[in-house]
């Protein structure tokens, strides 16, 4: 529903934004994950028509709405990366106030912040100040303020960082829901862990460039199929060696006690056949895995292969 | 008409706002003091004479309006100057601007909140005004008119503090600047039709019986608004034309038809400088705004 197409952003001399497409599909939960200065933050403020792009078009269901700002405003609800409130407002005075900022009429405007405010469980504090509220809270309200004129498109960036894991697991759960309910979810964080079991599809994002993107378990299996095998027999190693040795997807080898760590660039099957063989020869197999690369490790590997291009 | 919600904001702030309830309790008592003084002395005279003197009346209503114009001054730029460079500190002018609301309209609301102050300052001294009318003098077309050029002068003020407020990330810079301007305004503009004054006089020594004449020079006046408000409340007082005697210390200007109808003409001119102000400042906070010309310096936060 979503596509951007060869998005270019410079600041002065310098490409924040290089030629970035990425298309995004209705009720997607889509992350955005880089180091600090990768371009996110810029990405998120051209979609919400808070920066205008050099280049490049941004097509809801097949309308650039870079050149429709009004319906770009309707259809994006965007939550900045720091943001203040009011003193002297009260919860529900802070979305009606927004709520009129879009024009909507004020019984309307108050039916939904009823709704919106236990969406994000903040119902009862509905006539307390703002500024008396958390940081946790006030995330939760701006992101009930997102939703006050019913976007299609949420545009969260870095929504969790300095979040408590608690408060974080709350705001997974909200935009989990949201995302059923058919809402577009676009989150930015430098921590990919912060997102990875949140999202259905993330972009790994560099320099401005799109590295990486895609399902998440996809990305996962490409960079983890790059991973040593692991195989622990209980005897007959020198048999197993043998049969490693044969296989044509077996590139490396090594031997320590009875432990064999196999380069292996064959895909799932190629692996399963392997198993098989090895357990029809009559070795018997302990273990037989892909080494997991811990997600960290995962994210800077993906950055250090991106810097190579 | 439908209530601009940046407007409506700022009345809610304002009305808890303590700082706000407390300059209004102070000038109500400063107009009080003034006004009692006033009545005290001018009874106290006319025990001797056996009659009230009309003149002090009207006294009454031109330290009223003073007052009234004193505080729009101090008041008015302290409130625009911060107002968006004051959204942009507290990090909620890129929320605003994400919205639907247009630029404009941001800088409309704030402005209107302006106006407000100076409509609440007008309307809670009425009560010691209109002693005023009790005794006569004064008629409330006179009033009419004050607070008409009062929200003229607010206008021009305020609109002076948003456009540098749009242009400043730092409201201490804006505040600065607003004032610096209004210096500039109202003294400095004196000083100027006074320095070319001066030069014409130093080029007139070598001719005998010469007149200096500033000609169209003086109408650089006609954007202070100290000028525009003595000259008003010297015409409503009942006096000479203030406006006249002044423009005629620096040439002759006796059938001159702009000094004639001065205050009209000063109000259109800070009018129309209020617009150009207001379009640029939206222009300035516009994100989108393809014009670069008022973009440097701009960085987003
Ligand atoms: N207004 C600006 N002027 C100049 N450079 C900027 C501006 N905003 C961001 N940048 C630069 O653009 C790059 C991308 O920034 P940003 O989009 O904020 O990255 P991220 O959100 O991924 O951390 C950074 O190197 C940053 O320094
Ligand atoms: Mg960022």
């Amino acid at each position: 529903m979503l596509e951007i197409k060869n998005l270019t952003k410079s600041y002065g001399d310098f490409k924040a934004v290089d030629d970035f497409t990425l298309s995004v599909k209705e009720g997607d939960i889509y992350g955005f994950v880089g180091p600090n200065g990768a371009g996110k933050t810029t990405i998120m403020k051209i979609l919400s028509g808070l920066l205008p792009a050099d280049a490049g078009t941004i097509t809801i269901d097949n309308e650039n709405i870079l050149k429709d700002i009004t319906r770009l405003k309707k259809t994006i609800g965007y939550m900045p990366d720091f943001f203040g409130v009011y003193d002297n407002l009260t919860v529900i005075e802070y979305l009606l106030f927004y709520s009129a900022a879009y024009g909507i009429s004020d019984d309307v405007a108050r039916e939904r912040a009823k709704e919106l405010l236990e969406l994000v469980d903040l119902q009862e504090k509905v006539n307390e100040y703002v500024d008396s509220l958390s940081r946790g809270m006030k995330q939760r309200l701006c992101l009930a303020r997102t939703l006050v004129h019913n976007p299609d498109i949420l545009i969260l960036d870095e929504p969790a960082s300095g979040l408590d894991p608690y408060t974080r697991h709350q705001l997974k759960s909200i935009l989990r829901h949201l995302s059923e309910t058919g809402k577009t979810i676009i989150i930015s964080s430098h921590i990919l862990t912060e997102l990875a079991e949140l999202c259905s599809s993330i972009c790994i994002i560099e320099k401005g460039r799109v590295i990486m993107n895609g399902n998440i378990e996809e990305i996962m299996f490409q960079v983890d199929s790059s991973n040593p095998l692991l195989v622990h027999v209980l005897d007959n190693v020198n048999k197993a060696v043998l049969i490693l040795k044969k296989n044509k997807y077996v590139r490396t080898l090594s031997v320590e006690e009875n432990k064999i760590m196999v380069t292996f660039i064959g895909r799932k099957e190629d692996e399963a056949n392997l198993l098989k063989e090895l357990i029809e020869s009559g070795v018997l197999v302990i273990s037989f895995k892909r080494e997991q690369s811990n997600l960290e490790s995962l994210f800077l590997k993906i950055i250090e292969k991106g810097s190579e291009f | 008409m439908k209530l601009n919600p940046v407007f409506g904001k700022e009345l809610r702030i304002f009305e808890r706002s303590i700082k706000i309830s407390v300059v209004i309790f102070i000038y109500n008592i400063i107009l009080a003091l003034v006004a009692f003084a006033i009545f005290y002395d001018m009874l106290h005279t006319s025990r001797f004479t056996g009659s009230v003197e009309y003149k002090s009346i009207i006294q009454i209503y031109i330290i009223m309006a003073y007052i009234q114009f004193g505080m729009l001054i101090l008041i008015i730029p302290g409130l625009t100057a911060g107002a968006i460079s004051g959204e942009r500190e507290r990090q909620t002018l890129d929320i605003l601007l994400s919205t639907q609301l247009k630029p404009w309209q941001i800088i409309m609301g704030k402005l209107q909140s302006s106006l407000l102050v100076v409509l609440l300052l007008a309307t809670t001294s009425l009560p010691i005004v209109s002693i005023v009318f009790v005794f006569g003098g004064i008629k409330i077309v006179d009033l009419l008119i004050l607070i008409l050029l009062l929200v003229v002068e607010a206008v021009f003020i305020g609109t002076i503090g948003l456009f540098f407020s749009s242009l400043f990330k730092k409201t201490t810079s804006a505040t600065v600047l607003t004032y610096t301007t209004l210096l500039f305004i109202f003294v400095g503009t004196y000083l100027f039709v006074q320095g070319v004054y001066s030069f014409e006089q130093t080029k007139n020594t070598a001719i005998v019986d010469s007149v200096t004449d500033i000609k169209g020079a003086i109408y650089v006046l006609l954007i202070n608004p100290i000028i525009t408000f003595a000259g008003l409340i010297s015409k409503q007082a009942g006096g000479s034309s203030e406006i006249m005697s002044i423009c005629n210390q620096f040439g002759n200007y006796d059938n001159n038809l702009v000094v004639k109808y001065w205050i009209g003409i000063s109000m259109v001119i800070q009018l129309a400088l209020s617009t150009v102000f207001v379009v640029i400042a939206q222009a300035k906070i516009n994100p989108l705004r393809e014009c670069k010309l008022f973009k440097k310096g701009k960085r987003n936060t």
